[in-house]
């Protein structure tokens, strides 16, 4: 019940924002807004009677006029293996570096920079990594990223090392302080007493307390990597899901861009559950 | 009594080593420990018997300084099956039964753990018949086994913390304050189940409080420790009959007694460490008084204390 209510909810909300774009008019005459809100019933009818017919309805691109339909499968794998690839990396390289790894030395380096990387608002890390990419190219003639929409990896690789800069800077942070926090419990100590080696222990009893804080936690890190996608997918011009929501103020597509990164988020939240059950499973109840 | 198990040589145990703020946590630190013993470790908070205790089971690399176990340096360099021998027969029960067992794990897996480790059960079945069995050891049941720490109660806790310690068959056991966290009554349910585990299976046990009336029942020998060293070590009767150290004395004057007319005329002995006026290249060491009584003074102390002692 409680599930059905919050679905309604967001649906109301995702209608709501959707529709925004259209009903606010800026009047350069009298120099105001103004809103315009008796389109909204003919707009949310229009949008119903839409998905009755069985289509997502159309959306202007420059001069013609497309199937949604037609072309949305293609975005929505692209922001999909983006925003998963992004999240991922975020939960493997907290992981790795906030817990397994953090006792060597050369892992305390990296952990001093990660930190220093967390203090930089991640919208100034993006702009700096193109910034940087782009010096890279100038210099050494490697090119690392490519701006055309059909230039394969060269338009997805960086995209993905962006979003996931911000969520894997939080990750890091978060496990780092629940390791240093669960490290001097008295049941590590018992463990160590006992002269259970370090990847035991790391595994058997710090990963399993720590565990329920970065499930408690994924969905601010998917939340954290669909913002840099926005800004990345609109900045890189990836052909991605936004596409949709920045193309034009027109509702329908505005609609089914924002459901479609509703959907990405729950399938990225779901399949990074299932990864660490897995891996729960395989290397912690062998 | 006269057979070693556990030898404590000169041990240190520094923090923050050539910085300001250099902490001598144990300084200089010897006793022995013989086999089958109770030795209670007291002394007011921060004064380093946690951290001694921690050091003997070598939870800190001690600064300088020898622990012998069973006449086998522990902290010297030691191969894996050496130190995972040496791991099984000292084993540490904690002071907060509530933060020494891990919240995610079952009681038989906190158990077992020690048993998987050292390969001590050759399949499930004798894996669990062994928990059941340590389960009933400390009072509990078998169908305890399965529940969550935190399904118990704080003395029920500390039960699963023996049990556990119990299930390696370990020599000796270093309880440190394993009953400060708990209510009176229970205080004495762990204390008498540890001297009847003590009976049954020769265990030899470093016991760390500050409860004086505790260690006092619980101890055969008490070391009673100020600001990292020992400055008094007797046979506990002994101890509580002819204090010598100013530090002992005003130890056992904060025991309170259940007698409010006592209570109401009770005088504190305050302890003043500078009240011993060393000179300068006064050697201070511990010195024995009596038979088995050590105190740790100068040798003109030690001329007055020797004329103190009642025998």
């Amino acid at each position: 019940m409680r599930i059905l209510q919050q679905a309604v909810f967001i649906f109301i909300i995702i209608i709501f924002l959707a529709a925004i774009p259209a009903i606010i008019e800026i009047n350069p005459l009298e120099k105001n807004i103004t809103w315009n809100l008796s389109q909204m019933d003919q707009m949310y009818v229009e949008f119903i009677r839409e998905l009755a017919r069985g289509s997502l309805g159309t959306y202007q691109l420059g001069g013609q006029v497309r199937y949604i339909a037609a072309d949305i499968t293609k975005n929505f794998f692209t922001s999909f293996s983006i925003l998963l690839v992004g999240v991922l990396a975020a939960v493997v390289t907290g992981l790795l570096f906030g817990l397994f790894l953090s006792r060597f030395t050369v892992t305390r380096i990296i952990n001093i920079l990660l930190n220093i990387l967390a203090a930089i608002p991640d919208f100034i890390l993006i702009i700096f990594s193109l910034v940087l990419a782009i010096k890279i190219y100038e210099v050494t003639g490697v090119r690392m990223i490519a701006f055309r929409p059909d230039a394969g990896a060269l338009n997805t690789w960086f995209p993905m090392m962006l979003t996931a800069i911000a969520p894997t800077l939080y990750m890091f942070k978060l496990i780092a302080v629940k390791y240093y926090q669960t490290s001097g419990e008295d049941y590590i100590r018992t463990a160590v007493s006992k002269g259970m080696p370090a990847n035991y222990i790391n595994f058997q009893h710090v990963y399993k307390n720590i565990e329920p804080f970065i499930i408690a936690e994924l969905t601010k890190v998917v939340s954290l990597a669909i913002g840099n996608l926005f800004i990345i997918e609109y900045l890189l011009n990836v052909p991605g899901v936004t596409k949709f929501i920045f193309q034009s103020n027109q509702f329908q597509p505005i609609t089914i861009g924002l459901f479609s990164m509703l959907l990405i988020s729950l399938i990225v939240y779901f399949s990074i559950r299932i990864v660490l059950y897995l891996f729960k499973r395989g290397l912690i109840y062998e | 009594m006269e057979d070693k198990l556990l030898e404590i040589k000169h041990l240190k145990q520094y923090f923050n080593i050539g910085r300001p703020n250099q902490v001598k946590a144990v300084d200089d630190v010897s006793f022995d420990i013989y086999r089958g013993e109770t030795l209670g470790l007291v002394g007011e908070s921060g004064c380093g018997k946690s951290t001694t205790g921690r050091t003997i089971i070598r939870l800190y690399d001690a600064t300088s300084g020898q622990v012998l176990f069973n006449g086998e340096n522990v902290h010297g360099k030691k191969s894996n099956s050496e130190l995972k021998k040496f791991n099984r027969k000292m084993q540490m029960i904690f002071q907060d039964p509530y933060a020494s067992l891990n919240p995610r794990m079952t009681v038989a897996d906190i158990i077992a753990e020690g048993i998987d480790i050292h390969g001590l059960a050759k399949g499930k079945k004798e894996r669990m018949e062994r928990v059941y069995e340590l389960l009933e050891t400390v009072g509990l049941n078998k169908e305890h086994a399965n529940r969550y720490p935190h399904e118990f109660s704080g003395g029920q806790r500390q039960r699963i913390g023996i049990a556990r310690a119990l299930a390696v068959e370990p020599e000796f056991i270093i309880a440190d304050e394993p009953i400060s966290a708990l209510d009176v009554s229970i205080q004495a349910q762990v204390v008498n189940l540890m001297k009847k585990l003590q009976r049954e299976k020769g265990l030899t046990y470093l016991f760390i409080a500050h409860d004086l009336s505790m260690v006092k029942y619980i101890s055969d020998r008490i070391g009673v420790m100020y600001f990292g060293k020992l400055v008094e070590l007797a046979p506990a009767d002994d101890l509580y009959k002819n204090a010598m150290h100013p530090y002992t004395k005003s130890l056992l004057s904060a025991i309170p007694l259940p007698d409010p007319e006592s209570e109401r005329t009770r005088r504190r002995i305050l302890y003043d460490p500078a009240s011993h006026h060393y000179g300068e290249n006064e050697k201070v060491e511990m010195r024995e008084i009596a038979p088995g009584h050590l105190v740790y003074c100068s040798e003109n102390e030690f001329e007055q204390y020797k004329t103190q002692y009642k025998k």
